[in-house]
């Protein structure tokens, strides 16, 4: 027997009360685990999105007012020798299946760059090439795919949501296994030729996505795109990929933020709960305390068993807490609906873990310092 | 030398502004290896003068002298370290901790001595068999009967060896078979083992197991008696 | 005969620490709650506020929102055939209007743009069509043929630089600066997270040829739905729905945070049930004796039972009060949604007394969850050893 046995018994004193109180810990510390994951996830997302070193050139005051196509050999034509690796357009469609209202993220992009300039999907040379050889050729993400159960091949037909609201019909030639989220995307060149067939007037782009070849070169395009087009009719705002993304979070009313606030506040139920238990157990411990005390148990020990007991039961709450999911998204693809696969980061997982402990050694210091102080003589006569 | 030595020692407790005396004055020496029942009724001092000669509190004036150790000049820390060596306590309602089994009850003093887990092992058996319980080591307390539960505290009470065992009231919550085999235990550790015992009681036929009475009344010491003389009288 | 309520309140108050962490515990769980559900809410009622069931919001064919609708004249004067509407002497009554977006930073943080939408109206037909809900707040409306635009109140207090004398640049093509003249209000609408401009002059910085949208009034339900399937029907082949139906189907994104405080109440009810589940049961505990006597003395099992739950409820509700009292600290907070139209729409949290009552109601069921058990185990325990314990 070590003075852990004697820990790990007291715990076992009054079983009822351990687990609810472990359980009672672990669900706060769940949704901490899970808000902190979501954070984490977004956090990781805009800063590898930083790492691509591309900018996004759009119309000054919002991307949802396109500019005409040609501003894109303009900027080419304006970055010094090697500093651009490849400008890809884009043109916000919006598609959306005949018959379900919600429109999904679809895309018209250029054909030529779209491959270098989202290098990160994996485009392979063989996908490029179908998707350069067929006018109607689509590119969508796996999990879209999935979800409308498209197979490479498959003609698809989508709305626009745009006006003119133009109805386009497109072939599925690859579905590139490193696509994120629910994305689909197709060649601007089709678009356009679409429009101008209904309208008379060509595809606006929204954004100007330039692929940098260094953070210098991209230090460069982020001023001096913005300052070529000043004062002409197309004035631009070049922004950091990061930037351009973190507004979509900051104005929609922040939810990931949202749940990060209620996911630290609550672990304020977790304290709350810890300290009532301790402060109840040490309560009618207290004789008990005292006879450890006579057999020569000093003060300092007992206040750090005391201490010990409080954080063991914060270790166990977080371990019920971390543990399950940790695993479930470790040995398993997770996905969770708009969030995508998710898995807990080790980081999150020690640091909610630590979270856990310091909950129960909070609850635990108020006990503890009271049986530290506890008078022996006193303590014995008292009949509890 | 007496093994214990007390000088003029008094014991005022406040309790919010009114000062209440327990002991007053008192000066009492007792010698290695004797076994000693202190008497009195209710209030007269008896716990508080056994928690003052086991380092558990301190008296208001006096002086208190166990073997070497003045034990009015130590603090906390250093008393607590005296006990753990020195003393062993036995109380009225064991105080086992219910969630050990009778041999890690026992275990328990021996966790604060740097000591191999087989050593331990060894003297925890060897207290079990001198309190006659080696064949229950694996019981719970609520498993045992009160008078096993008693002969348990006691082998906690002697696991570290201490030279002096403090028991209040060891046999109050027992019936007369149990306590009477507990005195017999206690007897055995004092002559056998040359153990000094201070036992408080108020019964007279636990009393008359020990080798010396001390009577107290209001604080002070009423009647000192060795054993033949108790005898006569009952 | 029922135990007196006082005996619970008594022994709340025997256990102080163990009480009131219970019940603050309870405060915080219930405050989240109640506050989840103004975020929500809040959303939802700013939205449906701004649609008016009386107002005929006119888009073309496949729009599903203002901004990405394009009406041109001839279809507008189609919409002067409308049956049911309400007319004045030259027609009915009639505000084309032509919404695009403007960007800017917010007061506190450099680094985040936010959009607003930019409405280009004739400033009468407008209040007209919004039964004279918008009101000057200060300065005065924009001149006609004017570049100047007054602003929604919930815009001047998000964007920096929106304030009178202030000058903000709108259009595309060629952006061009506009004098902030005036701040408006239409009572928490979403129309306070605009920027209104005089409407020829937005199309032409915006180089738009048509507009966005139609409003007209109608004097009743049924008015309106003649109106709507005159628009919806073969002559006009327009859509249009009621202006509270189109701004309840834009505000949909707010599910997300409706189910995050779904889940989130369940989760966090449940620690606060069993918290109060081991208060209630070290309170049995250590009323071991007191059961036996009381059921000695002639109380039943039942008297028993309820007067446990009772004291579990008592303990909740304190909390639940509590947790509502804090969440009215975050009465009038401000919040930003950004529904389908990319524009960003401010709204005050409001803590309803439909929330106070939900989040009171969670309290009882987080009390009665938590008590119910313990309770039990008192009511079950046979008297002789309830007086033998302890």
């Amino acid at each position: 027997m070590t003075r852990t046995t004697v820990l790990i018994k007291n715990l076992t004193r009054n079983r009822l009360r351990t687990t609810l109180t472990v359980l009672a810990i672990a669900l706060p510390m769940f949704v901490f685990t899970m808000a902190r994951t979501m954070v984490e996830q977004v956090h990781e997302m805009l800063a590898e999105s930083d790492l691509k070193l591309r900018v996004a050139v759009h119309q000054k005051l919002s991307f949802t007012s396109p500019l005409p196509q040609r501003i894109r050999e303009e900027i080419e034509g304006l970055a010094p020798e090697g500093y651009i690796t490849a400008v890809c357009r884009t043109s916000w469609f919006g598609g959306r299946i005949e018959g379900k209202p919600a429109a999904f993220a679809s895309m018209a992009v250029d054909r030529d760059t779209f491959a270098k300039v989202y290098a990160e999907f994996e485009i392979t040379p063989a996908e490029n090439e179908r998707f350069q050889e067929e006018r109607r050729a689509a590119m969508v993400s796996p999990e879209l795919a999935k979800s409308q159960n498209w197979k490479v091949g498959d003609r698809v037909t989508l709305t626009g949501s745009l006006p003119p609201n133009p109805k386009m019909e497109f072939v599925i030639v690859a579905i590139p296994p490193k696509m994120s989220r629910q994305w689909f995307y197709f060649a601007m060149d089709y678009y356009d030729e679409t429009l101008r067939k209904l309208t008379g007037s060509p595809a606006g782009v929204n954004n100007f996505w330039v692929k940098c070849s260094s953070p210098e070169a991209r230090q460069w395009a982020l001023t001096a795109i913005d300052k070529h087009f000043a004062s002409s009719e197309n004035e631009t705002r070049t922004e950091l990929e990061s930037t351009f993304f973190a507004q979509f979070m900051k104005s929609g009313g922040d939810w990931v933020g949202l749940t990060w606030n209620v996911g630290r506040l609550i672990v304020l139920v977790a304290v709350a709960v810890a300290f009532n238990t301790m402060s109840m157990s040490f309560r009618e411990r207290t004789r008990e305390i005292a006879v450890l005390r006579t057999l020569g148990f000093s003060a300092g020990k007992i206040v750090r068993m005391v201490l010990s007991e409080g954080v063991l039961l914060g270790l166990i709450g977080g371990l019920i807490a971390v543990g399950p999911i940790y695993a479930l998204t470790h040995l398993t693809e997770f996905s969770i609906p708009r969030m995508g696969t998710m898995q807990i980061p080790n980081q999150t997982a020690a640091i909610a873990l630590a979270v856990a402990c310091l909950c129960g050694l909070l609850a635990a210091l108020v006990p503890a310092l009271m049986a530290g102080r506890l008078k022996v003589a006193t303590a014995l006569r008292k009949v509890v | 030398m007496a093994y214990i030595e007390l000088q003029g020692v008094h014991k005022v407790y406040r309790k919010r502004n009114l000062e209440v005396p327990v002991l007053a004055g008192l000066s009492i020496s007792i010698q290695a290896g004797e076994f000693v029942a202190l008497m009195g009724p209710s209030g007269s001092g008896k716990t508080t003068l056994l928690n003052l000669i086991g380092g558990l509190d301190s008296p208001t004036r006096g002086t208190i002298r166990v073997g070497d150790a003045q034990l009015e000049q130590m603090p906390e820390r250093e008393l607590t370290a005296w006990r753990s060596q020195h003393v062993g306590f036995i109380f009225q309602m064991y105080h086992l901790l219910p969630v050990l089994t009778a041999a890690q009850n026992v275990e328990l003093p021996l966790l604060l001595f740097k000591m191999a887990a087989s050593e331990r092992r060894e003297r925890v058996q060897l207290a079990l068999s001198v309190v006659g319980l080696e064949d229950r080591s694996d019981h719970r307390p609520s498993q045992l009967s009160g008078g096993q539960e008693q002969r348990v505290a006691i082998a906690r009470a002697l696991v570290t060896d201490p030279q002096m065992l403090l028991a209040d009231e060891p046999t109050g919550d027992l019936d007369a078979t149990s306590a009477a085999s507990v005195l017999h235990l206690l007897e055995r550790l004092n002559s056998e083992f040359n153990k000094t015992i201070i036992m408080v009681t108020h019964d007279p036929k636990a009393a008359s197991h020990a080798t010396r009475q001390l009577h107290l009344e209001k604080g002070e010491l009423f009647a000192d008696k060795p054993r033949e003389a108790a005898m006569v009288e009952y | 005969m029922a135990l007196p309520f006082r005996y619970n309140v008594l022994s709340l108050a025997a256990r102080p620490t163990s009480t009131i962490t219970s019940t603050l515990l309870i405060a915080i769980v219930i405050g989240t709650f109640a506050y989840l559900q103004a975020v929500t809410d809040s959303a939802f009622s700013t939205m449906a506020a701004t649609g008016d069931p009386n107002t005929i919001l006119v888009l073309s064919q496949a729009a599903d929102s203002e901004s990405v609708s394009r009406l041109g004249k001839d279809e507008l004067n189609k919409l002067e055939m409308t049956p049911g509407v309400v007319r004045n002497g030259s027609g009915p009554i009639i505000s084309p209007e032509v919404v695009a977006i403007s960007s800017g930073y917010t007061k506190d943080d450099d680094n985040v743009t936010v959009n607003a939408a930019v409405r280009g109206v004739d400033y009468d037909a407008a209040c007209a069509v919004r039964h004279g809900r918008v009101r000057i707040l200060a300065g005065r409306p924009f001149q006609p043929g004017t570049y100047e635009v007054m602003v929604g109140a919930s815009t001047q207090r998000l964007f920096r630089g929106h304030d009178i004398g202030d000058e903000i640049q709108l259009g595309t093509r060629g952006v061009r600066p506009f004098k902030v003249v005036g701040v408006f209000t239409t009572d928490g609408t979403s129309a306070d997270s605009e920027i209104w401009a005089y409407s020829e002059t937005i199309r032409d910085v915006y180089g738009r040829g048509s507009y966005s949208s139609a409003r007209m009034l109608v004097p009743d339900e049924q008015a309106g739905r003649t109106a709507i399937d005159f628009i919806n029907g073969p002559e006009v082949a327009l859509s249009a729905k009621t202006e509270r139906e189109y701004y309840t189907t834009l505000s949909t994104n707010q599910t997300v945070t409706q189910v995050l405080s779904v889940i989130m109440i369940i989760i966090m009810g449940t620690a606060a049930a069993f918290a109060v589940a081991n208060t209630m049961y070290a309170a049995v505990a250590g009323r071991v004796r007191e059961i036996g006597m009381l059921r000695a003395v002639g109380f039943g099992r039942v008297n028993i039972l309820t007067s446990f739950v009772l004291e579990g409820l008592l303990l909740a509700l304190t909390g639940g009060v509590l947790g509502c009292a804090l969440s009215l600290l975050c009465d009038g907070m401000q919040r930003n949604m950004l529904p389908r139209t990319f524009t960003t729409v401010s709204y005050g949290l409001a803590i309803t007394p439909k929330i106070i009552g939900t989040s009171l109601i969670v309290a009882v069921a987080i009390g009665l969850v938590g008590s119910i058990m313990p309770a039990w185990r008192a009511a079950r325990m046979s008297v002789t050893t309830a007086l033998r314990e302890a």
